[in-house]
């Protein structure tokens, strides 16, 4: 078992030829990828960081980052 | 546009999350919302639809009956993860991380996403808090909003529970 988890076997299931599979997974990880982003962001925040330290953090737009994650703290309550 | 929700309305989008989190569903649908609503007893429609019997009991029964006869189940949450699998990454690992710095429960994946039905009848529980002339949206704008949609899966559960869409209007 665990040598189908070892590198090699890794690197033959990214290079899955059938795209289904394939992309499947680019959504999942897309998918991810926010959890964690709204994971840190809420850290942060709670944290005391600004919009701007964010988005230079992350490497966008202050407005972007306020776009997507202002309104949902607002939601929650976690944001004045 | 969620600063003009009330907290009771606030509580019901969350525990419409919630629902769906707990039935390992891996969509936010208009039944969740309903389930939300039904579960924020101290919310006007919560009481509206106790009312009527659609306890939150009820109304899951309800809503797990109508999601499983329109062909979805439970297991469409494991299906992301699965995915994730095919490209190396565990997600229990991850969760397990997140937890430790995070604390329990704060990392969610899949989190449930809307399906275009329910962020309609967000919409349209604003418009209808509008067209009352209220500068609130509270949960009985939120039942409207799901009531408002003909064949949509929220009159079609209250049809389900045999109560009168009209009855909930007035």
């Amino acid at each position: 078992m665990a040598a189908d988890n070892g590198p090699a076997a890794l690197v033959g299931q990214v290079t899955d030829k059938d795209p289904a599979v394939g992309l499947r997974a680019v959504v999942a990880l897309r998918r991810l990828l926010d959890e964690l982003e709204r994971l840190h962001v809420d850290s942060a925040r709670d944290q005391g960081w600004s919009w701007q330290g964010i988005a230079d953090a992350l490497q966008v737009s202050r407005q972007s980052v306020h776009e997507k994650h202002a309104t949902r703290r607002k939601a929650q309550g976690r944001e004045d | 546009m969620f600063d003009i929700f009330t907290d009771a309305a606030k509580r019901a989008l969350v525990l419409a999350q919630d629902e769906a989190i707990m039935l390992g569903h891996d969509f936010v649908a208009a039944e969740h919302l309903l389930l939300g609503l039904a579960g924020t007893d101290d919310g006007l429609a919560g009481q509206v639809l106790a009312g009527q019997g659609m306890t939150a009991e009820e109304t899951r029964r309800l809503a797990v009956g109508q999601l499983t006869a329109d062909g979805l189940t439970a297991a469409s949450a494991a299906e992301p993860v699965a995915a994730l699998a095919t490209i190396g990454i565990d997600v229990d690992d991850v969760r397990r991380r997140a937890d430790e710095s995070f604390g329990r429960g704060k990392f969610v994946f899949p989190r449930p996403a809307y399906v275009s039905e329910a962020k309609r009848a967000i919409e349209r529980s604003v418009g209808e808090a509008q067209a009352l002339g209220h500068d609130y949206v509270g949960t009985e704008h939120m039942l409207l909003g799901l009531l408002g949609a003909d064949d949509a899966p929220g009159p079609r559960l209250v049809s389900a529970a045999g109560l009168d869409p009209a009855e909930c209007a007035g």
